[in-house]
């Protein structure tokens, strides 16, 4: 009997911790849940309309045929990157200014990107204090049907990237940047930009890779906004 | 007599009017120095055009042209085909750089090889200025030859493997032996105005434009002398028939070689005259060119000004303003005059006989005299900038007028324009009453070449393959090349090594036959074949999806670019998608555990 009591107790925790794991999950879903809100986006117009194709390979990302699904975050979420110094491994821009990566404006057109030069670059984003991420999003460019290459998302405690170090994305299948080889898939830039899972991770500053594109080798930003919480 | 002479512009101002005290080494040069100069600009052109002539990728049009001259490099046969590929003459000309570059056959040539021909042609267009230099004067002719040095849309299509440059190049050769030979009647030059007319149109069909526009600046300009000499207008003369004929013999004698493969294809000339009829097609840009129909002033906006998204603008505004007023000048008959042949039609006229003679006595008189060949004065002789404004006129409305547009067809009247910048240039240079005047706008000439200069650096190497470019028309990304080296990189670990079959299953697959010269089984497919499966396959974007449950075997799959907006997609069998990551890995740890 004692046993039978015993199992129903653990499974009546396992199921509840279960629920209660299920519920603050942040991810795409039709439905809310409790301990969550939905992400509110301000996306710009679309640019372009590609047609969207059923792509079955393991490692592109299959294009959503309509708008993304609402996407679930911890209640309490907020915007953190807003106006949010950055850096860049290019420090004099070919076109536009750093500040315009978390400037909010996301429109694409003139004044509101930024193009940093060939090869590896990326954009540093100091978010000001330590906080926990619940999702990133990345506008790198969205007036033509476009992929980047090896695209790495990393959050640190650091500025130089040494304590804490999380990567957030990484789609460098053959380690061409030497960030280590990644397993997340390429994925086309579209108006409503690249929604990325922030794990929870813990950090202060933000990093993200590019290494060139489909349609020439310079990098993009038009905007990357951090949602998450402040941690005390 | 004398006011009848100065009203059909025969008569030279002084020249001591022209040249001003103190630039006496622009004024007062007898060739030596302007020909030297014209060189060291030749000189630094080649250099600019040179500078890695292999950063851009070929574009699609670039790379088809190169895969037709590796033909005739490996098998030594050509056959002209009147649908596509314009004429043969860009062919037969890169064959001697295929050989003496050391390449034995087309799969050992590099893109520098082949992109020297019209880098090669953007110089010559320069050097064939100095046919012109003694009627253009001396700030016209430098000018002008600075600006074909630094234009930018010259650069750009320097480095660019398609006829336009070439054609351009013959019809500057042409202008030049017409005018010389307007200054003489010499036969030579009548033959070598006919060679240059057969190598226009065994360059490209649309040849038959710059001839008509030539021959309305050409025929204008004799009427105009016959009118206002009291001669009569339509007769022709026997020597003057002679000369047509010779011309005329030449030209088609150099255009049948060229066409009939040297002999080898009798049937090439005609089907050249058949071509006509597919071009006249197109170039109404209906059908399959509807593509590249555009507004009439499409051009004229392009050299303006063009900022389109997020970048530079880009303007070559400054050989615009300076054409309009070279032309006003020389339609106007305003031209700073030299002291060239018309002084002494002047004399032949003002003692009488110039009435009584024919037009070919008179220029026969003139040969006798000495005076045929001009010393060369300052100013710009008024038939010569009368003739150019006329041509540049003819092909800049012929180019407005036809609705098929690409940014390459702009090179004729582009080049007229600029010859009519340096007589503008020149114009305003003669005009300035003082020294200080004209010193200032000397340095004000140099500081807006420099701008155009700086605008063409930007658009050969940052821009070359950026659709803010106004010069990059559907131009192949850089990623092409990447997926070529990417395919080279999986053939070496294949059995097969380059005879490993490649799939293309893409109705859009150039420039990719060139960059695959190397391979010997590629297969290109426009819809999906029965059995696609390859170690290799290139599948556009909108065939992936139906190909997916048709494979066989598992694949690593990646985006490629080939064009702004076309996306292929890369497909390697897992396989060796997977050693090719072992063996990058081992490399790596290889590298760490013995850092150099």
């Amino acid at each position: 009997m004692r046993w039978v009591v015993g199992a129903a107790l653990g499974l009546t925790v396992a199921l509840a911790a279960a629920a209660e794991e299920t519920a603050v999950k942040p991810g795409l879903t039709t439905t809310s849940a409790p301990g969550t809100q939905a992400l509110e986006l301000q996306l710009p117009k679309p640019l372009f309309v590609g047609t969207p194709k059923n792509i079955k390979s393991t490692n592109l990302e299959k294009p959503l045929p309509g708008k993304r699904p609402i996407y679930q975050v911890p209640a309490g979420t907020t915007l953190l990157s807003a106006g949010k110094p950055v850096t860049s491994s290019d420090p004099a821009p070919i076109i536009g200014t750093l500040d315009l990566v978390t400037d909010k404006g996301k429109e694409g057109a003139e004044g509101s990107m930024v193009e940093l030069d060939y090869g590896k670059q990326y954009v540093q984003i100091d978010l000001g204090k330590m906080v926990q991420l619940a999702a990133l999003v990345v506008w790198h460019f969205h007036q033509e049907a476009r992929v980047y290459r090896d695209v790495v998302v990393q959050v640190a405690e650091d500025p130089d990237f040494i304590m804490g170090v999380v990567t957030l994305f990484n789609n460098d299948d053959d380690n061409s940047s030497g960030l280590g080889a990644g397993k997340d898939k390429e994925y086309l830039e579209t108006y409503e930009g690249k929604l990325l899972d922030g794990k929870g991770a813990k950090g202060r500053y933000l990093r993200l890779y590019s290494n060139g594109n489909t349609s020439n080798d310079l990098n993009h930003y038009i905007e990357v906004e951090a949602y998450g919480k402040a941690l005390e | 007599m004398e006011t009848n002479s100065k009203a059909a512009g025969l008569v030279a101002p002084s020249p001591t009017k022209a040249c001003r005290p103190g630039f006496g080494w622009l004024c007062g040069w007898r060739g030596g120095l302007a020909v030297g100069m014209v060189l060291l600009i030749a000189a630094g052109a080649l250099d600019f055009r040179l500078q890695q002539l292999e950063h851009r990728p070929f574009h699609l049009d670039e790379g088809v042209q190169a895969v037709k001259a590796g033909e005739l490099f490996d098998s030594g046969h050509y056959r002209y085909d009147p649908l596509e590929f314009h004429g043969p003459s860009l062919y037969y000309f890169t064959l001697p750089i295929l050989k003496l570059s050391g390449a034995k056959n087309f799969a050992e040539t590099r893109d520098a090889d082949f992109r020297l021909v019209p880098v090669l042609c953007g110089v010559g267009l320069i050097l064939l200025l100095l046919l012109l230099r003694r009627g253009l004067g001396g700030v016209a002719t430098l000018t002008a030859a600075g600006l074909l040095a630094v234009s930018p849309a010259m650069v750009f299509f320097s480095r660019y493997y398609i006829q336009e440059m070439m054609l351009v190049m013959f019809a500057a050769l042409a202008l030049g032996a017409l005018w010389r030979f307007d200054r003489s009647r010499r036969a030579g030059l009548a033959a070598l105005l006919g060679l240059a007319v057969g190598l226009m149109y065994a360059t490209k069909e649309t040849s038959v434009i710059y001839c008509g526009a030539m021959s309305a600046a050409y025929g204008w300009l004799i009427l105009r002398r016959r009118s206002r000499a009291g001669l009569p207008l339509w007769k022709l003369h026997r020597r003057q028939g002679f000369m047509l004929l010779l011309a005329g013999g030449v030209a088609a004698l150099v255009a049948g070689l060229f066409y009939s493969s040297f002999l080898a294809h009798p049937r090439g000339p005609v089907d050249s005259l058949l071509a006509f009829l597919h071009y006249f097609e197109r170039t109404g840009g209906d059908g399959s060119a509807a593509m590249h129909r555009q507004p009439w002033y499409y051009y004229l906006k392009m050299l303006a000004f063009t900022k389109d998204a997020p970048g530079p603008w880009w303007s070559e505004g400054l050989i615009l303003v300076l054409a309009v007023v070279g032309l006003g000048t020389s339609l106007w008959g305003r031209v700073p005059r030299n002291n060239q042949p018309g002084t002494v039609r002047t004399s032949l006229a003002k003692n009488g006989s110039g009435q009584n003679r024919s037009e070919e006595t008179q220029l026969t008189a003139l040969k006798s005299l000495g005076h045929a060949r001009a010393t060369g004065g300052p100013g710009v002789h008024p038939d010569l900038a009368l003739l150019l404004a006329i041509y540049t006129l003819c092909m800049t409305v012929a180019y407005a007028l036809i609705p098929y547009k690409t940014p390459w067809n702009l090179l004729g009247f582009l080049h007229g324009l600029i010859l009519m910048a340096g007589i503008g240039a020149a114009a305003i240079f003669h005009g300035m009453p003082w020294r200080s005047g004209r010193a200032a706008w000397i340095l004000l000439l140099l500081a807006a070449t420099w701008q155009l200069a700086a605008q063409a650096a930007r658009a050969n190497f940052r821009f070359c393959a950026d659709p803010r470019n106004p010069y990059v028309y559907a131009h192949s990304v850089p990623d092409v090349v990447r997926l070529a080296r990417r395919i080279d990189e999986i053939a070496a670990l294949h059995p097969d090594g380059r005879s490993m079959q490649v799939h293309f299953i893409t109705p859009d697959y150039w420039p990719m036959p060139y960059y695959l010269r190397k391979f010997k089984r590629v297969g290109y497919w426009s819809e999906i074949p029965t059995a696609p499966d390859a170690p290799v396959m290139i599948v556009g974007a909108d065939l992936q999806e139906r190909l997916d449950p048709l494979l066989r075997d598992p694949y690593h799959t990646a985006y490629y670019g080939l064009r702004p907006d076309v996306l292929l997609l890369l497909n390697i069998r897992q396989d060796l998608w997977e050693r090719y990551l072992q063996i990058k890995k081992d490399s790596t740890d290889k590298d760490l555990r013995n850092p150099k």
